[in-house]
Formats: structure tokens, sequence, C-alpha cells
């Protein structure tokens, strides 16, 4: 039996399977907060709990579906390039709103985070949560957080901007349609994209292309920040 | 291009995004330098879009897939985060719907501004144009 667990494809088709059941149960039930990645990885951390089998087992299979997020992450290239143009007429106010909203993001972590005494390795986890996954756990690992706390903040992040941002929108009034897109992209990454492309083309253009230039943005700044307040 | 061509065109600006983070020293993880240099690649129209299209929208339909493994890795943290998880997914919430109003805020802010400038160099136009033409009427009379 160990034989077949630890061959590479148990963990390859575990997770190839939890993610279509993921898939499925999100169609079916048109619910936000019902993820994919969120119900696939309830699923297999279930069944591993379950069945008893280790994450080691797991992984043999797992890392060979963790190697391609470097070029998933890569071809995020290609939206931003394709939205290039519509970031040229407004580009000031973009870089500004999705500046302030990055900086807004990671100053509350540290803030709360230092209040409220938790420790450091979770502010740093917490840190790059309103970034897109591939980018936030590489730049998690690097400012020395653990990336699967950061990969479940992410998430949670998304679902949470996903679900609220129409809401928000109208509280906060903001009604202008590029300001949507924007506060979207940056606030829940791709995650929330989705609930801007329901929203509108023009919404949905924007917050893909916040998504990069968050991402980046975050990238850059989060190791000087950390850098200052040591 | 062909698939497997595509694929090594990805793959070989991954490594070079290594490359540049691990032996050159570029301060970013290098998947996200990778994504820039490809974005720089795009912009010089040295690739097009549709020369990687196959591969790029595989990656992109399926993104969520690749999240996964390494998603699982939370079977491994200790008590210490585990027992905070209440207290952790409020924090993510809060901080979510924060950022969202200063972003948003923040954007629409700058947009009336930029509007808001634009209409008047749009009037100050229209009235120069206006003053213009009337001395000229003034002038045929």
């Amino acid at each position: 039996m160990n034989a077949i667990i630890n061959s590479p494809l148990f963990g390859i088709l575990l997770s190839l399977a939890a993610f279509e059941t993921g898939v499925a149960i999100s169609k079916k039930w048109k619910y936000s907060f019902l993820n994919p990645l969120l119900i696939a990885n309830i699923l297999i951390v279930g069944f591993l709990l379950a069945t008893g089998i280790s994450l080691e087992s797991y992984n043999v299979g797992g890392d060979y579906i963790s190697v391609l997020l470097s070029p998933a992450t890569v071809v995020l290239a290609v939206p931003l390039y394709n939205q290039i143009s519509k970031l040229k007429k407004f580009w000031k106010p973009i870089l500004a709103g999705i500046f302030a909203g990055s900086i807004t993001s990671m100053a509350c972590v540290i803030v709360i985070s230092k209040l409220i005494g938790l420790s450091d390795v979770l502010m740093r986890s917490l840190l790059p949560k309103s970034i897109t996954i591939p980018m936030g756990s590489v730049v998690s690992e690097q400012i020395g957080g653990i990336p699967s706390v950061t990969i479940i903040s992410i998430v949670v992040t998304g679902i949470t901007g996903a679900v609220a941002a129409p809401a928000i929108c109208r509280i906060c009034r903001i009604k202008h349609k590029v300001a949507q897109g924007i506060a979207i992209g940056t606030a829940s990454h791709a995650l929330g994209t989705t609930k801007a492309m329901e929203m509108g083309e023009i919404q949905g253009a924007m917050s893909s292309l916040s998504i990069g230039v968050a991402g980046l943005f975050t990238a850059i700044v989060a190791p000087i920040i950390l850098n200052f307040i040591d | 291009m062909r698939t497997p061509l595509q694929l090594a065109v990805i793959f070989a600006i991954c490594l070079a995004g290594e490359f540049l983070h691990r032996i050159v020293g570029i301060p970013l993880p290098g998947n996200i330098i990778g994504m820039v240099l490809l974005l720089a690649l795009l912009c010089l129209k040295t690739l097009k879009p549709e020369q990687i299209s196959g591969v790029s929208s595989f990656f992109l339909n399926y993104l969520a897939l690749f999240f996964l493994p390494p998603s699982i890795a939370i079977m491994a943290v200790g008590d210490d985060v585990l027992s905070k998880w209440p207290l952790l997914l409020c924090l993510c919430i809060v901080f979510t719907l924060i950022t969202l109003a200063v972003s948003g805020r923040c954007t629409q802010l700058f947009i009336r501004k930029q509007e808001y400038r634009e209409n008047l160099a749009i009037r100050a136009e229209r009235l120069a144009k206006r003053a213009a033409s009337s001395r000229k009427k003034g002038g045929d009379k």
C-alpha cells in the first residue's frame, strides 16, 4: 500500500479530484464563500487526516503541481498587457488608489498585530494577504512568514472582497466604475476580480490590472517596511 | 507556436527570473521578475500574446489548481497558529473591508480631480473659441 501512496501520481490524482469536486460544488451552489480552492483544501486535509496518510506522502505528487506555480505567475503578464491601454488614461488615479490600498492593507496588519501582540511570524504571514496567491506565497517565504498561512489568509481575503465589494461601494459611495474595479482588485486580488467581472466590463478590466500592480508594489515594499520597523 | 515550444518559452522566462533573483541578486521573487520579463517582451512586440495563448490560457483558466498543494501545508502549522484561527479570520475580514474602502475612495478622489481639471480646460478652450469667433463676426460687420 505504501508503494501506491508514495507514488507521485497519488498526490496528483488527489489534487485533481479534489479540485474538480470543488469547482463542481461552487458551480452548483453559487455562493461566493463556496470557493473551489477552499473546498478542495478542506477535502484533502480531511482525507489525509481521516486516512492517516502523511503530508510528506501527499507532497511527493503535490510538489509536481507546486512547481507549475512559477509559470502560472509569469503568464499573469498577459492580462496585464491586454489592459495596458486602459491604464494610460487614468494612470495617476489608478496608481494612487492601488498604492493607498496596498499601504492600508499592510499598515492594518502591522499596527493591529503590534497592538494585540500577535507573533512576529504570523504578522509576516498576514502581510501579503491582499495580493494574488502566486505572488503572496513567495513574498511570504521571502519575508519569513509561513506560506500556507498566507495562502489561507489570501483566500479568506479574496472571498470577503468578492462578497462585500458591492455593499462597500454603496456605503462609501464609490460610484466611478474605474474606482470600483481598482478597489476590488487591490483589496481582494483574482478572487474579488470574479465579482468585479460580474459588476461590469470596466470594473473587471481595472480589477485584473490592479492584481499585478498591487502584487508588484507589495513585493517591493513589504521587505522595506519590515526592515524599517525592525 | 506549438505547445511544447510555448511551454519552453514560459519555462525559460521562469528560469531567467530565478537566475536574476538568485545569481544576480535582485531582491524580488524569481517568478515576479519573470512576470516583468514577459510583460517587457510583450510590450517590445518580441512576443505576441497569440503566440503563447495556448499555454497562458491553460495556466490562467486553472490558476487555483496550482495553489492547492502549497495550501495543504496548513496541516503542518503549529498549534499556536491553529488556536488563533477565529482571531485571524476576523482580522482578515476587517482589514479587507478597510482596504476596499480606502483604495476605492482614493482612486475616485483622484479621478474626480483629474476630470475637474480636464473639464476646466475644455471650458476654457470653448470660451476662447467663442471669444475668437465673436471677434471675427464683429470684424465682418
